[in-house]
């Protein structure tokens, strides 16, 4: 069996990464669709950080060792020729070359209410 | 971690950009400190994780892709899968992290964040949550077993003996599809075997129908009947004509040539190779008894020869397998071709065959699972035990259950 990957288009976007450690959870469980995560702003020193529910977290940008490609998996249509219905590939939708990464221990916000 | 739940706040960006920065001043940043841009992350609605896989790519392989190339996965359902270029072969494995990676398309990291003017609120979207990703190791030297399988089912021998059907019959491309590796790699494996394409299909040479090509070509030399073929002396293009008047396809004399031949100074001119031609006969007297007791083997293999030729003992490396006995030495046919590729099945083959081994007489069987000596080095320590007697150093097994 063969399958291919390849490029749709004629370009890959740059996608980024925002690794966190641990799960996520939900604080209303279930379903995370559409719902908010938090906000990330960049200190003019270039460093992220992210504030997620009542906690800030401190990271860093990371260039990746290795690339990574993001892979869509598709069903193809194939045309009158072929007896297969359908051939499966792989589109490589976007390459990851750095990410952000949030290692430290989340700092707790105490809010005054 | 928790995620809050929207709120209406969330729809009043200057609000919304106001409750950040206050928690960002509770955590000790001061947001003057800050790049003018904070991004809302939120997860795509509708949330369809599982639609993207991460593949780890090597710098070459990205490059590749984003110049428009296809790479192809190759394996059958129970096999490992294989990513293959035109030329190189890379073996996929799931690997997992402990941590969440979040993947979005359009989050604004250092590079392109905006840096000046207004505070203000942008958005980015996370797609997907992954904690596993697919890792590549090369994979340098291809494993050969299922190719040699798929070729053995229909050896060629002769027209004559030809249908017209095409079971079981492989091109390259058919090839493909069954075997684990890129097409480059898997003509170069090829090209060692006896196979050539004959109308369009690669198809193994039997043993029978190079024998009897080559004992005809031989005949022919040695009657001196015929220009440009002679054993020391074979004009490329005489030797051509000689196949295809003896109805050969035309691909077999480029193997004919490739196998068995070496080149000379002359350009176009070759002769016939002493080690190759010998090793040919010594299988074919192999393969026709069981075991052969060392004088009439040797007695027998110097008659077949072609007249200016003369065997070697060290021709029959991974071929034959001398056993030197108390009283009497035999030989009996043991092809490396037909031992395991895995190095543990090997070495417990090789073990159930004989408890020990000298260093010279195993080294011939372990040559193909290795790119260099000292790779053969390392596979000695790591499956073998080794013993010194009489000054000869031996290798057994590892198992204790092989020890003689």
């Amino acid at each position: 069996m063969q399958i291919p990957i390849r490029m749709t288009g004629d370009r890959i976007d740059e996608w980024v990464i925002i690794e966190l450690q641990g799960a996520l959870e939900s604080s209303l469980g279930g379903d995370l669709s559409g719902k908010e995560i938090g906000t990330l702003s960049y200190t003019k020193e270039g460093a992220p950080v992210l504030i997620v529910g009542h906690h800030a977290l401190f990271g860093k940008e990371v260039v990746l060792d290795k690339p990574l490609g993001v892979l869509v998996k598709k069903q193809q249509q194939q045309q009158q020729e072929s007896q297969e219905q359908c051939a499966p590939a792989f589109d490589i939708v976007a390459s990851v070359k750095r990410k952000i990464v949030f290692k430290s221990r989340p700092r707790p916000i105490v809010t005054q209410k | 971690m928790e995620i809050s739940s929207p709120s209406t706040e969330m729809f009043d960006s200057t609000a919304r950009l106001t409750k950040a920065e206050e928690y960002l001043r509770l955590a000790k940043v001061d947001p003057s400190d800050l790049h003018a841009e904070t991004q809302v992350v939120s997860f795509a609605a509708p949330l369809l994780s599982d639609d993207y896989r991460l593949i780890e790519l090597d710098k070459h392989l990205l490059e590749r892709l984003e110049q428009g190339e296809t790479i192809i996965l190759r394996g059958t359902e129970n096999d490992i899968p294989v990513l293959c270029t035109d030329k190189q072969t890379f073996q996929v494995k799931e690997a997992e992290t402990s941590n969440a990676l979040l993947l979005s398309p359009d989050c604004h990291a250092t590079g392109n964040v905006v840096k000046e003017g207004v505070h203000f609120l942008g958005a980015c979207q996370v797609v997907s949550v992954r904690s596993h990703y697919l890792e590549l190791k090369e994979v340098v030297r291809l494993k050969t077993s299922r190719l040699r399988e798929l070729l053995e089912e229909r050896p060629f021998f002769g027209w004559e003996n030809e249908t017209d059907s095409q079971a079981n019959c492989y091109s390259i491309d058919d090839l493909l599809e069954q075997v684990q590796g890129s097409k480059a790699q898997l003509l170069q494996v090829i090209e060692t075997l006896p196979v050539c394409e004959i109308d369009g299909k690669l198809r193994q040479l039997a043993f029978e129908y190079r024998s009897r090509m080559l004992a005809d070509l031989v005949d022919t030399c040695e009657s001196g009947q015929t220009t440009g073929l002679s054993e020391d002396h074979l004009n490329r293009q005489a030797v051509r004509e000689f196949f295809a008047a003896n109805k050969a396809p035309p691909s077999f004399t480029d193997w004919f040539l490739r196998a068995l031949c070496t080149a000379t100074d002359v350009p176009d001119v070759l002769r016939l190779d002493e080690r190759q031609v010998c090793r040919h006969y010594a299988e074919l007297l192999l393969r026709g008894t069981k075991r052969f007791n060392w004088d009439d083997f040797w007695t027998a293999w110097c008659q077949c020869v072609p007249v200016n030729m003369t065997p070697k003992e060290s021709f029959l490396e991974g071929l034959g397998l001398i056993e030197q006995g108390a009283r009497i030495k035999t030989i009996e046919l043991f092809p490396v071709e037909d031992l395991p590729e895995d190095p543990q099945e090997r070495f417990d083959l090789l073990f159930r065959r004989r408890p020990k081994w000298r260093h010279a007489d195993m080294e011939p069987y372990l040559r193909d699972l290795a790119t260099s000596p000292k790779e053969i080095g390392v596979l000695l320590t790591k499956f073998c035990r080794s013993t010194t007697v009489g000054g000869q150093k031996l290798y057994n097994s590892r198992d204790s259950s092989y020890s003689a």
